[in-house]
């Protein structure tokens, strides 16, 4: 007995729904359109925050995205890096750069050489932006390198000791900087058990999409101050900061591939219900 | 200069407060004054049943090694492999582990070849057949693991400890190749529970080695818990109606 | 010798005394049992070299492993010529990350490896997800009652809030969208996050105490 269409469609084999999906990701790389793009409330929360940002501030930035992350974070990434460089030219902030991933060493390398901020490209590396590398042991590390920087961390990413570098004069501890920064792919949990209960330090999250809702609870009770989520967040960084990168071309796919994914959605729905209407299930 | 730090000296209370009550369960429960009724957690109940249709069907039982063993959620899996061991060790089911951390692998092997052997059953432990170590690194291991699902076609797979982005992938790859999933996570909670037969949310996952020991003292422990939460829902319940009139006493009293 | 250090009482005294310690230490502000105690950092710095010490061994570990695929010419639970490749692997990283010549930890050859191999491959692997996550949505997403249907609908608002294409049906979206996030989401994701922490500070009680040893070899055994 032949199968009805809807027998059919409940058993469609996977590389069906894969090809729906390569079409709406490729979609609006063919065929050019751009789609509105609101700026939520927390992209402008955390734009605000950094945007007002005091003169003279030190600020950490906490490079925990993964490689495989960085395919969404990367957008978002750039943005904030770009935005807090301004920040280090027009009011004389301070960048540190660190991260307890293994990751984190050569991908913010990469970054700084796509931004030409690499040592080998600007020799004022060091005077007002340094990227140190890897704190080791996650949160035992962490805890000790919020007591001593040095102790954990006695030179930077190319091996120069810290003291001999100008930005870290007068760095030594988590006390002595006024914000944290933190890209992640996996949890912010060791930054607020390490860094921001124990010490007030203020904490913005640029977070992969999947840990927002996660992350809102931390948020609303003041643990964080603001945050930055996945693509769409990088795409309104973006936006406010009028620096448009990867996260504006991306966006679209965004819409393609959500829509794709809604209307398999509807369709298996339509088969179940069409299916038990007809006493197949 | 006072004895306790400035700002953490109610979480130093509280801590007190609660070794206290779990220590107290655990007295009560050994001189046999406590009376427990746990609830059924499903995902747990399930062990037993899917260990036992792998066992029916020949199939291997595969589980997640979890991240690296200083995670919560990680030594939470551990008191659940050695568990799903001694269960397969029992029956003679094939049993899989795929190490994902190289800081665990040196505790898997105890707990993998101290259930054997607590089983009497040393002579079926094969390391190199039970034990598969694949990378500490997130999606090469998810590779590793989506691999050796389609190669065992295990009847049974079970995942927690560590999962991120890659647990979707895992899970859905087990279900397609028609092994029974059973999850457990602290994060990733809907991929998760969507792709999952069974989901072990947060709090189930680590109360699971109490569970499944069925120990009073341990699951005293689960009942001391219970009074805490209710000291929390407490907390929460004053801060409300503090909040709510404008005080903010309680909040001062929190973070002292 | 070797009896009394597969005594399981030894781990379990060293967990209770260690978390104990910097559990008091975290809270105390006496000069010789604090955070910033000289004793404290020891100990911290003991974990972290221990932590990176575990990486040397699991390097060993691999090596020896796959060693003896390759020499035992195992065809199961992999065919052993991908043992040798990954040997292969390793040992060629391994060359390039040596402080010697041209090669080295920040070096180009080191760099090329990061960024043009691990880092797209990486990337791939990521996109993956996307597709079993379509795959996943096509078989589970069923409103098979009523309140899987509540769920889809929340679903579909959320992710049209997330994409700007949701922005053309109206604002009602986003602020639907929003809200759902913001209200019982956030509700519910705080009660998991209290109830997970305290499942955590509990777990850590029973390995104190000695009532959690399941990540002790022979855990079952009568008595304890």
């Amino acid at each position: 007995m032949s199968q009805s269409i809807w027998t059919k469609l409940s058993k469609i084999d996977r590389k069906y729904i894969f090809l729906v999906l390569w079409i709406a990701v490729l979609l609006p790389f063919t065929v050019k359109f751009a789609l509105p793009l609101t700026i939520s409330g927390l992209s402008r929360d955390f734009y605000d925050y950094l945007d007002e940002m005091p003169e003279d501030s030190i600020i950490c930035y906490f490079w925990d995205v993964s490689f495989a992350g960085w395919s969404e974070m990367e957008a978002s990434g750039i943005a904030t890096l770009k935005m807090l460089f301004k920040l280090m030219d027009e009011k004389n902030c301070k960048i540190i750069l660190v991260g307890m991933r293994g990751d984190c060493g050569p991908l913010p390398e990469l970054t700084l050489k796509q931004l030409g901020l690499h040592p080998d490209q600007n020799p004022t590396y060091g005077e007002m932006y340094a990227h140190i590398g890897w704190i080791p042991g996650g949160s035992v590390g962490m805890s000790n390198w919020c007591k001593d920087i040095r102790a954990v961390n006695p030179n930077d990413w190319w091996g120069t000791p810290l003291d001999e570098l100008p930005v870290m004069q007068g760095i030594n501890d988590i006390t002595d900087l006024d914000l944290v920064l933190q890209i992640e792919s996996g949890g912010v949990g060791v930054v607020i058990n390490q860094v921001v209960v124990p010490y007030n330090t203020p904490f913005l999250a640029v977070s992969i999409a999947n840990n927002v809702p996660g992350n809102l609870p931390l948020l609303d009770s003041g643990l964080m101050t603001a945050q930055l989520g996945g693509i769409r967040g990088g795409a309104e960084l973006e936006q406010l900061t009028k620096e448009i990168g990867v996260g504006n071309v991306n966006i679209t796919a965004i819409s393609t591939t959500h829509l794709a994914i809604i209307a398999l959605m509807v369709i298996a729905n339509l088969t179940y219900y069409a299916r038990k209407a007809r006493g197949e299930i | 200069m006072s004895i306790l730090v400035s700002g953490r000296i109610f979480s130093g209370f509280f801590l007190l407060i609660s070794a206290i009550i779990i220590l107290g369960m655990i007295e009560l429960a050994k001189k046999g004054d406590l009376k427990l009724h746990l609830r059924r957690i499903p995902a747990l109940d399930a062990i037993d049943e899917a260990v036992a249709r792998a066992t029916e069907t020949g199939k291997p039982v595969l589980q997640h090694g979890g991240s690296a063993p200083s995670a919560a959620d990680t030594i939470a899996n551990y008191s659940i492999m050695n568990y799903i061991a001694r269960s397969c060790a029992r029956r003679g089911t094939p049993y899989v582990v795929a190490a994902r951390s190289i800081q665990g692998m040196p505790v898997i092997r105890e707990i993998v070849s101290g259930a054997y052997e607590t089983e009497g059953k040393l002579e079926d432990y094969d390391e190199d057949r039970v034990i598969r170590f694949g990378s500490p690194e997130q999606f090469a291991f998810a590779s590793f693991f989506m691999d050796t699902i389609r190669s065992e076609k295990p009847a049974f797979t079970f995942m927690a400890g560590g999962l991120s982005g890659e647990a979707l992938t895992l899970c859905e790859t087990a279900v397609l190749e028609g092994s029974i999933m059973i999850s457990g996570a602290t994060g990733q909670l809907a991929v998760l529970f969507a792709s999952s037969d069974y989901f072990l949310i947060a709090e189930e996952l680590f109360a699971a080695g109490a569970y499944l020991s069925g120990d009073p003292r341990q699951m005293a422990s689960l009942a001391g818990e219970d009074y805490l939460k209710m000291i929390l829902l407490a907390l929460i319940a004053l801060g409300t109606i503090f909040r709510t009139f404008g005080s903010q006493w309680l909040l001062n009293v929190v973070k002292m | 010798m070797s009896v009394i250090l597969k005594r399981r009482e030894i781990p379990i005294a060293l967990t209770a005394f260690f978390a104990l310690y910097m559990m008091i230490a975290y809270h105390s502000n006496l000069p010789w049992l604090s955070e910033k105690a000289q004793l404290t950092v020891d100990i911290q710095t003991f974990a972290q070299i221990l932590n990176v010490m575990a990486l040397g061994l699991g390097y060993i570990a691999i090596m020896r492993l796959h060693a003896g695929y390759v020499i035992r010419r195992v065809k199961h639970p992999q065919p052993w010529h991908w043992s040798l490749w990954l040997l292969f692997v390793l040992a060629i990283t391994t060359i390039v990350g040596l402080p010697w010549g041209n090669f080295g930890v920040r070096s180009e050859p080191l760099q090329f490896i990061f960024s043009s191999i691990l880092l797209p491959m990486r990337g791939a692997m990521y996109a993956v997800v996307s597709f079993y996550m379509a795959s996943a949505a096509y078989r589970v997403f069923l409103a098979r009652n009523k309140e899987a249907a509540v769920m889809l609908a929340g679903t579909f608002v959320v992710m049209l809030t997330n994409a700007p294409v949701g922005e053309l049906l109206g604002a009602w979206v986003g602020n639907l969208g929003t809200w759902l996030l913001t209200t019982p989401s956030m509700g519910g994701m705080r009660g998991i996050r209290i109830c997970g922490a305290l499942g955590t500070l509990i777990l850590a009680w029973r390995m104190i105490t000695g009532r959690e040893t399941g990540y002790l070899r022979g855990a079952a055994e009568e008595g304890d």
